[in-house]
C-alpha cells in the first residue's frame, strides 16, 4: 500500500495519531502538501463520506474520522499557505440564532472541510447580522445555516434579508439545512440550496463552487 | 396511577397531542406563565380539555435540568444554555449536589411543580411530570459527547481517556439532578414522570459500534434510566418514556425493559414494524410527524388523517394498545401556528373550538 493510501485508510478508522505521523513522513518525503492532501486526507474523507451516505457508517465514525483529518491537515495548512494552494470555497456555517444544537452544522463542516472547502465555523445561536458581516469580512462564496427546531429555523428568512442588506445576495449561495427543513421552505424563505444530509450539503457545496 | 390505567385509556381510543407549548403560546405573555404556577397549570389543563384528554401533559423543556445543575454549582453565568464542563467537573461537585440541590430554586421548575400540585388537587387531570433523561442532559454538558461516546465504546475507561472520565462524571452529577427534580415532581403531585431521551439515538451511539458488541448504549442510556426507573416506581409514580430520534431495534427493545406503561417514538420509527419488541402491556405512543406540519407539501392536512388511521389499524390488527400522538411536543412555530393547530385537531379527530 503506498503512503497517500496508508493515510486515506487510518483516516477512515480515525486513528488520529498514525494520520499525523504518516503525513508527517509524506512530508519529510518531499511530496506536495496539495498531493498529500488531495490523495490522502480528501480521497479517506470522501470515502468516508460514500459510507456516510450509504449508511455502512454513522455519525460517530464521521466524527472520529475528521478528528483524524484535522490532526492530519494541522501539519499541511502552513505548506498550503506558502505554497499557494487555495481552497475550493470559503464558507461560514452555523446553527441559527436560538438554537443551540451543533451536530449537523459540524457535520456539514466536516464534510465540505473534506472536500477542501475554507470553513469559517460561527457556532451556534448566530444572529442573522452576524451571519451576514461574517459573509462580507471572509468573502465567503458560501453562507450555510443549520437549525434543529421549527421554532428556531424561521430565523434563516432573516439570514437571506440580512445577507441581501449586506449588499452580497448575488455573491453568496445561501445553503440551509437541518431536521425540520425541506426544499419547499428553502424556495419559499428565498435560500439557494437545500440539502437532506450533511454528506449531500458537501456535495451541494462543491456542484455551487464549480458552477460557479 | 397503574399501568391498567393506561391500558384503559389506550382502549377508549383517545388521540393526545402533547401540545402545552401550542396553547400556551396563544397567551400574549408566555414567558410570564412559565414562571407562573396556577396559570401554567391553566394551559396545561385547557390543553387537556382541548383534545379531550385526562392527561394534564407539561411543557416538554429540556433546558430545565441542566439550568438547576449548573446554578446549584455557581457555573456558566449568564450563558448557562451553552455552557459545556471543560475537563472534569470540580471534584467537590457531587457532594454539593447531594446537599444544595433544590428544585425549587429555580422560578420555571418551582412553577412546574405549583401546576402540578394544582392540577392534582384539583383532582379531574392525571398530572403528568416531565424531564430530560440523565443521558440527553450529559450530552448538553459537553462540547463533544460524541467522540467520547465512542471512545468510552471502543473500550477505552475513565483512566484511559480525558473525555471518557469527563462522561462518566458528568452522568453521575446529571442523575442526582434528575433524581431530585423527579422526586419534587411525584412530592408535587405526578401521576407518572415523562423521561425524554432523545439524544438516545444513533447519532450519539455507532449502530456499527454497538453490532461489533460495544456496551455503550447499556452503560450510559439503559443503566441509568433503570435506576431512575426504579426511583419513579418507588415513589408512586409511573414511567412514561420518550425517545423521538433516530433508533435502531435493539434500541427500542431495550428501551421496553424499563418497563413504562407508555413508549412514546419519534416519526422516523413505524410504530407496527417495532411492535414485536414492545411487550403487549407497554402501550404505544405517537408518533406522527408533528415536526413536520408546519409544512403543507410535506404534510398535506388531508395525509394527516390517513396517517393516524394507519397506525390506528395496524396497530389494532397487532392487537397492541396504542394511542395516537405527536411525535414530540407540538412547538408553536411563529407564522405557522395556525396550520399547525389545524393539523393537529385533524388527527384528534376533533373540530376546532
Amino acid at each position: 500500500m503506498g503512503l497517500f493510501e496508508d493515510i486515506a485508510e487510518n483516516l477512515q478508522k480515525g486513528k488520529a495519531n498514525v494520520v499525523k505521523e504518516l503525513v508527517q513522513k509524506a512530508i519529510d518525503e518531499g511530496n506536495s502538501a496539495k498531493d498529500i492532501l488531495e490523495k490522502g486526507l480528501m480521497s479517506g474523507m470522501n470515502v468516508i463520506g460514500v459510507k456516510f451516505k450509504n449508511n455502512e457508517i454513522f455519525i460517530p465514525e464521521v466524527l472520529i474520522a475528521a478528528r483524524a483529518m484535522n490532526a492530519g491537515a494541522a501539519l499541511l495548512k502552513p505548506l498550503l499557505v506558502s505554497a499557494g494552494v487555495k481552497a475550493k470555497g470559503k464558507v461560514v456555517i452555523g446553527t441559527v440564532k436560538g438554537d443551540l444544537h451543533d451536530i449537523g452544522k459540524n457535520l456539514v463542516k466536516m464534510m465540505m472541510e473534506g472536500k477542501g472547502f475554507d470553513v469559517v465555523d460561527l457556532g451556534v445561536d448566530v444572529s442573522a447580522d452576524k451571519f451576514a458581516q461574517a459573509a462580507v469580512d471572509q468573502k465567503a462564496d458560501i453562507v450555510a445555516c443549520s437549525a434543529l427546531l421549527t421554532t428556531t429555523m424561521v430565523e434563516m428568512k432573516g439570514v437571506v434579508a440580512a445577507v441581501s442588506k449586506a449588499g452580497i445576495r448575488d455573491k453568496v449561495t445561501i445553503m440551509v439545512g437541518g431536521a425540520p427543513v425541506t426544499d419547499s421552505y428553502c424556495k419559499s424563505i428565498g435560500a439557494d440550496l437545500y440539502a437532506p444530509d450533511a454528506a449531500s450539503a458537501a456535495d451541494a457545496a462543491m456542484a455551487a463552487a464549480v458552477g460557479s | 396511577m397503574s399501568r391498567q390505567f393506561y391500558l384503559e385509556l389506550a382502549a377508549t381510543g383517545r388521540r393526545v397531542p402533547i401540545a402545552a407549548h401550542l396553547v400556551l403560546h396563544e397567551r400574549p405573555d408566555p414567558e410570564a406563565i412559565l414562571v407562573d404556577g396556577a396559570r401554567l397549570a391553566g394551559v396545561m389543563a385547557e390543553t387537556a380539555d382541548r383534545f379531550h384528554s385526562p392527561l394534564a401533559l407539561p411543557i416538554m423543556d429540556l433546558t430545565l435540568e441542566k439550568e438547576l445543575l449548573l446554578t446549584t454549582l455557581g457555573l456558566g453565568g449568564d450563558e448557562r444554555a451553552k455552557y459545556h464542563f471543560e475537563g472534569l467537573p470540580p471534584a467537590s461537585a457531587a457532594a454539593d449536589l447531594r446537599t444544595r440541590l433544590d428544585p425549587r430554586s429555580l422560578p420555571r421548575i418551582a412553577a412546574n411543580l405549583a401546576a402540578l400540585t394544582e392540577i392534582a388537587g384539583e383532582g379531574r387531570l392525571t398530572p403528568i411530570g416531565m424531564s430530560i433523561g440523565p443521558f440527553s442532559l450529559v450530552t448538553k454538558l459537553m462540547a463533544d459527547p460524541i467522540t467520547a461516546i465512542y471512545l468510552a465504546g471502543s473500550g477505552l475507561g475513565p483512566e484511559d481517556d480525558e473525555t471518557v472520565a469527563q462522561l462518566d462524571a458528568l452522568l453521575e452529577l446529571g442523575e442526582l439532578v434528575i433524581e431530585a427534580s423527579c422526586a419534587a415532581q411525584i412530592d408535587a403531585g405526578a401521576k407518572a414522570v415523562f423521561v425524554c431521551e432523545p439524544a438516545a439515538n444513533i447519532v450519539y451511539f455507532s449502530p456499527k459500534q454497538l453490532r461489533e458488541g460495544s456496551d455503550s448504549f447499556k452503560r450510559y442510556v439503559i443503566e441509568p434510566n433503570l435506576r431512575l426507573a426504579d426511583l419513579i416506581r418507588q415513589g408512586g409514580a409511573d414511567l412514561i418514556f420518550h425517545d423521538c430520534g433516530e433508533l435502531v431495534p435493539e434500541m427500542i427493545s431495550a428501551f421496553a425493559a424499563l418497563r413504562p406503561v407508555m413508549l412514546s417514538l419519534g416519526s422516523s420509527v413505524r410504530l407496527w414494524e417495532i411492535e414485536p419488541q414492545v411487550p403487549k402491556d407497554v402501550v404505544l405512543y405517537g408518533n406522527l410527524p408533528t415536526k413536520k406540519f408546519y409544512s403543507d407539501e410535506e404534510i398535506p392536512l388531508s395525509a394527516v388523517r390517513e396517517m393516524a388511521d394507519e397506525i390506528a389499524k395496524r396497530l389494532t390488527a397487532l392487537q397492541h394498545p396504542f394511542i395516537i400522538g405527536s411525535e414530540c411536543d407540538v412547538l408553536s412555530m411563529p407564522g405557522y401556528e395556525k396550520v399547525i393547530m389545524e393539523k393537529v385537531l385533524q388527527f384528534c379527530g376533533r373540530a376546532p373550538r
